[in-house]
């Protein structure tokens, strides 16, 4: 099956969108169920189970990371930080096993309360099957800086 | 010279109380820099972090930036990270292994035991530079304990052994979670910044009020996890807080833990620590039995029981669970939280697995604990902005506080006993150098620098 691009790439957008919405269920929603959302600390592509991670999330925790983000409770989220994701770069390839790994570069800008302004720069890979329905399956995110936009998804 | 104004230790700083200008006055922080972190002994790193001749790390003591290597002969030094010619640091990269330091300006060449090797064009110093004396220069005293390594500006003082005191206590139990009795660091770092001072990461580090409404979330995903309640941080409970001296203070879980650890009724702290939830059974049991060969079944139940115990070594490090947690003061205002992660030297490797998984679950800056502390560091440095009523309460528990036979003092889990413990030692060591400039200002001498003397020597 041919990749569309066109579909890969609105799937990135609207991901990116979500998350800055702060739409925590939808976003969720475009997980598969094997989920890993992993981003690495120190290093770009360490062995996680040696060195630390700053997000190694499977699917079960990627759902207890929501919910404490929902409760209203996650001080550092309350209120919730105004962001946009920018993402561009984006490529993508077909592996032989119907995976699609697309990597893009996307730069985080925290929009609101100026003393806590920061913003990072990093490179994000995602990957899916292209059937039926795209979802997310593993992602890693690289971050050149880490910043208290981490405090959310 | 315009004199300086003189700060009344006494008067901002009481035993139930302290004024919030001890955060927010860069006067103040300035004079911490010199008292604190230009003197004493201040943690610098793990010799764990470099187990191989030629490894070195990137450290901090205060302001000035060192470089912890491990030479080609073995030993461990801090050398400060400026060319003797015209001080540039000689070495950039975070971590790495190298024989020589070059400095990328005149090309100065060092030794990673310090000792200057190059001087580029050296007939221009026509004969008169010698350059056994313009090697890196050292800390001027280095000690360790159990590989935790300690550094001190100064090179006049008490010893690591007499500024450690009852701490070591709590070091080893930390360490001899290991059945080879050794920690290992290589297990990356986690870093995170807050704005606001760095007393407020000190004492938030050992204490046991806040966790039950700051992580209630926390607590709450352990409960759906394990269904256990964590009720050591209630003001029922019967965890202990103590004040060790000298500033070394913690949160003890040790009597509670040892009333529930035998039953399925877990803690945050236990699921980390005993092998037990996270682990399977099987691993548990050859960690178990290994750390009871190595050091008998008591002292096996005694290291099981406390090891990890959230303690305080003043000023700026602190063992919580498996992390060796490293508070870098950049501004009066802006602070920087190092935190390592330990692995256990002939552990079965699952279990060192979930220490890193369970330290990533709470800390580290998308944990789902450190952030919130982060975020309230902030808040509290914006509200003492405020200070029309300047005073912090440390009041809590101060009328129930009693002194162990061992001389420690011990409070409820939830009383501010550590951080009037961490005050205490703060007021002492920040007027003891105000007393002592002001003998050297009466001698008419400059102002005591460690720097100037590590130079002159």
């Amino acid at each position: 099956m041919a990749v569309d691009s066109r579909q890969i790439e609105q799937f990135i957008y609207r991901e990116a969108r979500l998350a800055d919405e702060n739409a925590y269920d939808e976003w969720l929603a475009m997980w598969a169920d094997e989920a890993l959302y992993w981003v690495p600390a120190n290093l770009d592509d360490p062995d996680p189970s040696k060195h630390i991670s700053t997000i190694y999330d499977n699917r079960s925790h990627l759902e207890q990371r929501i919910k404490r983000l929902k409760s209203g409770m996650a001080h550092a989220q309350a209120p919730v930080s105004r962001m946009r994701r920018v993402v561009s770069n984006i490529e993508i390839a077909e592996r032989p096993d119907g995976i699609v790994e697309a990597q893009s570069n996307f730069v985080l800008a925290n929009c609101a309360a100026a003393i806590r302004t920061s913003s990072s720069a990093a490179r994000s890979t995602g990957c899916g099957p292209t059937a039926p329905a795209v979802t997310i399956s593993s992602k890693r995110k690289c971050c050149c800086s880490t910043t208290t936009a981490l405090s959310t998804i | 010279m315009t004199a300086r104004r003189k700060i009344d230790y006494d008067s901002l700083v009481k035993t139930d109380r302290v004024h919030s200008s001890v955060y927010t006055d860069p006067e103040i922080f300035a004079e911490e820099l010199d008292a604190i972190f230009h003197r004493g002994w201040v943690y610098v790193g793990h010799a764990g972090e470099i187990p191989n001749r030629g490894d070195y790390r990137l450290k901090r003591i205060g302001r000035y930036p060192v470089i912890m290597v491990r030479g080609d002969d073995g030993q461990i030094r801090l050398l400060l990270n400026r060319c003797r010619h015209r001080g540039a640091t000689v070495c950039q990269t975070e971590c790495g292994n190298a024989a020589t330091f070059r400095c990328a300006y005149h090309a100065w060449t060092y030794r990673n035991t310090g000792q200057l090797i190059g001087v580029t064009y050296e007939d221009g110093y026509g004969g008169a530079l010698n350059r056994d004396e313009m090697g890196l220069t050292p800390v001027p005293r280095v000690d360790e304990y159990r590989g935790f390594i300690f550094g001190s500006l100064s090179h006049a003082g008490i010893t690591l052994a007499e500024h450690l005191g009852k701490v070591t206590e709590q070091i080893d139990l930390f360490v001899d979670l290991s059945p080879a009795g050794e920690i290992e660091v290589q297990a990356g770092s986690s870093k995170s910044g807050y704005p606001g001072n760095w007393k407020l990461q000190i004492e938030n580090t050992i204490d046991g009020y806040h966790p039950n409404f700051s992580h209630e979330t926390f607590f709450e995903l352990i409960r759906e996890r394990t269904g256990a309640r964590v009720d050591v941080f209630t003001g029922g409970s019967i965890g202990e807080t103590r004040d060790l001296g000298g500033g070394h203070v913690m949160l003890d879980y040790r009597r509670y833990n040892r009333q529930f650890v035998s039953q399925t009724h877990s803690t945050p702290l236990r699921v980390r620590q005993s092998a037990t939830g996270t682990t399977p059974s099987t691993a548990a049991q050859e960690y178990r039995a290994s750390l009871v060969a190595r050091y008998g079944e008591e002292r096996a139940a005694e290291i099981l029981n406390a090891g990890g115990t959230h303690t305080l070594v003043f000023p700026n490090m602190a063992l919580l669970g498996v992390q060796i947690r490293v508070v870098y003061p950049i501004a009066v205002d802006q602070t920087e939280v190092v935190l390592y992660p330990t692995t256990l030297k002939d552990a079965p490797a699952k279990l060192n697995q979930a220490r890193l998984r369970a330290h990533e679950d709470f800390y580290g800056p998308a944990g789902f604990g450190q952030p919130d502390d982060g975020e309230l560091f902030a808040r509290v440095q914006q509200g003492i902005q405020a200070d029309i009523d300047p005073w912090m309460i440390l009041t809590r528990g101060l009328h129930r506080e009693r002194r162990d036979a061992d001389g420690t003092l011990v409070g409820q889990m939830t009383d501010e006993v550590p951080q009037r413990g961490i005050w205490a030692q703060w007021k002492k060591v920040m007027k003891q150098a105000q007393a002592s400039n002001e003998k050297s200002d009466v001698n008419g001498r400059t102002r005591n620098s460690a720097a100037r003397m590590a130079r002159s020597r």
